[in-house]
């Protein structure tokens, strides 16, 4: 089996709820995502998406996907699309670095392989673990009440995981705000919740000990991307009692290798366009799984398709260490791609299609950006 | 003062002759710069120019310069370019990573406020002198006999310090090229045996503990665990390279002891800035350091003899000049050349280096408000 084509699409996301804003004061309102369309000579198509979260959340953005492609993409005509590590060996051998420009590629070969196999993705990354993922809310920062009320509004919906954001400026209001905002969601805390508080790097060491010294004790959470460095992290992790998650430090096999040496953190996000993919997110799955670790499988953000390969690789993924799988479609107001997994009381499960089992919604993605082929 | 306009060129430069990377693992036959014209409200304009080496050395490739300029440049118009650590946090904000992008935009600015103040970079950033600075040869790996032929021929053009690529499958080829070498240099010259990460930490260890030669190592293995692995187990002086991306790679590299030395390259750090913070951190460390940039016409090349030639002596070694390398010249003349083995930077405010946009071809992107 050879790749014969390859089409990349571009397309902007309105982000379904206004304005989103992460902490040190970055906000969005839409995302632009990048699609690639793999075709074989034999007549299987792929598909695969990069939607960066802005310019400003992680080293990732979206003409950065379309330039890095252009490097890419010819390197991959010709090569069987179900040997996914030699696929990502010539990826890696075109352009060094650039995951997020390497992710659509890679998810669209192992829609390409679940298809061929009859399979499937889920299947391939080591097995279906049946019944639904549990899926995660993101509760945007904000005014206290609103956010307990936006907890409240996830709750009804059945969701069981709850992503908090964090990390107010000191002029916005601190740690002394951001205390009171965790408390504002935990208030309300069910059995069986399960509470992120995410600073997304935005806090130094000194910030995030006066904000962790404001808590009352008992309240169940874990903490997320404390700090922007692995110094500050680790400088942290000495002198807190909270389970620390990291997310924007590890991208790679290299990092989660670094965080589980330096014992650095109870447990990670992935991201499959920042670890870049499917075949490297599974590499750092299995490492994070070997060591204990807990996990959340995400997106930077994205539309129907990422959440595709988001919810194959939580599909597989051990339940006593999968805590929750992101719903990327929840974020974004467009939708690309017919994929059957409905939320159903805060989960979702992957369908039982060969591949992937999204239908691209041609009419949405519009032409071609670009076309490599022979 | 403000920044009105950001004008980008991109230009092939070819290489005089096809260059093998240690091993022969990597052929480069040209490389893509990308050319930035920073104008301002006050009619000064700055140059930068941003050439990464190929796709494949480091993760920076000459399309992701243009991409990362579309995404920064609306960032940029309108800040005061004399502000350049602002200019560097704005970057760092709208576009986190890719210092490769913002190397090329940061130059720019250090050409604005030495133009301003009236002063050439090189004494803007602490120099006594525009000291002239020993150009680094770049001797391609070969068998043993070839190497030092190569060496012959440069130091006949007045190189007495040469860069040597080793690093192949076979360890006792490196093994003799390294004794042939440092028994065969010139008197007085100096070596530096460049790996370019090809060895795994037991294949350094074998190999540096096999030979006599006490001549600086640089970037034995891939990642810097590695390399501080083989720095405590070997006599060899190391320096550090591609694996040292920002100031926090520095501290740790000296916190570990990992290296008596590093290069410095302001693409490889994100610009002239943070290339100059390294600098200083090394000089107070005790570093020796080679400072050049990653490739580029003379342009680039200059900007990095300026930084060279503020940094102390004893602290600097050599510097290597991509321009000489190269089949094309962009800036025909202009800025540090190589004169009999040495580059003297200009004393003209700014980099002295004024490219003629009628040589650069045509302009791939204007960003203004």
């Amino acid at each position: 089996m050879k790749i014969a084509r390859i089409e990349i699409y571009s397309t902007h996301l309105p982000y379904a709820g206004g304005t989103y804003r992460l902490s040190g004061g970055r906000s969005y309102t839409g995302f632009q995502a990048t699609f690639a369309r793999v075709l074989t000579e034999c007549g299987l198509e792929g598909w695969g998406e990069s939607t960066p979260f802005g310019s400003t959340y992680i080293a990732a953005h979206a003409r950065g996907v379309e330039a890095g492609l252009a490097e890419i993409a010819p390197a991959l005509i010709g090569m069987d699309p179900r040997r996914h590590d030699r696929i990502y060996d010539a990826m890696d051998g075109a352009l060094m670095g650039h995951a997020h420009a390497k992710t659509p590629l890679d998810v669209a070969c192992w829609d390409i392989a679940g298809k061929a196999a009859g399979m499937p993705v889920c299947d391939l990354l080591g097995g279906r673990i049946p019944g639904p993922v549990p899926l995660i809310s993101s509760i945007g920062s904000g005014d206290p009440q609103a956010m307990r009320e936006n907890v409240a509004r996830h709750r009804e919906q059945g969701f069981l995981g709850h992503s908090v954001k964090v990390g107010s400026t000191e002029a916005e209001g601190g740690p002394m705000l951001d205390a009171e905002r965790v408390q504002a969601c935990l208030a309300d805390r069910r059995p069986g919740e399960w509470f992120l508080v995410d600073a997304n790097g935005g806090m130094s060491p000194e910030q995030a000990l006066r904000f962790l010294a404001l808590l009352p004790s008992g309240l169940d959470f874990t903490f997320e991307a404390p700090c922007p460095t692995w110094r500050e992290t680790l400088s942290l992790r000495k002198r807190c009692t909270v389970p620390l998650l990291l997310d924007e430090l590890v991208q790679s096999e290299a990092d989660i290798a670094q965080a589980i040496a330096t014992d650095a953190c109870d447990g990670v996000g992935l991201k499959i366009s920042k670890q870049g993919g499917l075949t490297t997110t599974r590499r750092q799955r299995d490492l994070a799984r070997a060591s204990g670790l807990i996990m959340s499988v995400q997106e930077t953000t994205g539309s129907d398709i990422a959440f595709a390969a988001i919810l194959h690789m939580a599909q597989s993924t051990p339940r006593h260490l999968l805590r929750c799988a992101l719903d990327s479609r929840s974020m974004v107001s467009l939708t690309t791609a017919q994929f059957d997994a409905p939320v159903q009381n805060g989960g979702a499960e992957a369908p039982d299609l060969p591949g992937l089992g999204v239908t691209p919604d041609l009419a949405v993605l519009g032409q071609p950006i670009a076309i490599y082929e022979e | 003062m403000k920044i009105t306009r950001i004008t980008v060129w991109q230009l092939d430069l070819p290489l005089s002759e096809p260059y093998w990377l240690s091993g022969g693992r990597l052929k480069f036959e040209k490389l893509d710069s990308t050319f930035v014209r920073i104008d301002t409200d006050e009619g000064v304009s700055g140059w930068g120019e941003g050439c990464p080496w190929g796709h494949t050395y480091l993760p920076a490739h000459g399309p992701g310069i243009r991409a990362g300029i579309e995404t920064l440049a609306p960032f940029l118009i309108g800040e005061d370019p004399r502000s350049i650590e602002h200019i560097n946090r704005v970057m760092d904000v709208q576009l986190p990573g890719h210092p490769y992008v913002k190397s090329p935009i940061d130059m720019a600015c250090w050409d604005i406020l030495g133009k301003v103040a009236g002063l050439p970079l090189w004494q803007l950033w602490g120099g006594e002198e525009a000291a002239p600075v020993a150009v680094n040869s770049s001797i391609s790996t070969g068998t043993p006999e070839e190497m030092l032929a190569l060496i012959e021929k440069a130091a006949a053009k007045g190189y007495t310090v040469h860069s040597a690529k080793v690093g192949g499958t076979d360890i006792g080829l490196d093994v003799d090229r390294i004794e042939a070498i440092s028994a065969g240099l010139p008197k007085g010259h100096k070596v530096t045996f460049d790996v370019n990460r090809a060895w795994q930490p037991g294949v350094a260890v074998e190999v540096l503990h096999s030979v006599k030669a006490r001549d600086w190592v640089e970037q034995p293995c891939e990642t810097l665990d590695q390399c501080a692995h083989v720095a405590g187990r070997v006599s060899n002086p190391i320096m550090l390279d591609e694996c040292m991306h920002t100031f926090g790679d520095h501290l740790e590299a000296w916190k570990r002891n990992a290296c008596e030395g590093v290069k410095v390259k302001p693409n490889r750090v994100g610009g002239l800035t943070r290339a100059r913070q390294i600098r200083d951190f090394g000089v107070s460390v005790g570093w020796q350091m080679h400072v050049e940039d990653l490739g580029g016409s003379a342009l680039a090349d200059t900007a990095a003899i300026h930084l060279a030639a503020s940094t102390p002596e004893a602290n600097r070694l050599a510097s290597w000049l991509c321009h000489y390398h190269l089949s094309v010249d962009p800036v025909p003349g202009q800025g540090a050349r190589n004169i009999n083995g040495f580059a003297t930077p200009p004393s003209a405010p700014g980099l002295g280096v004024e490219p003629d946009p009628a040589q650069l071809g045509q302009e791939v992107a204007t960003y203004e408000r």
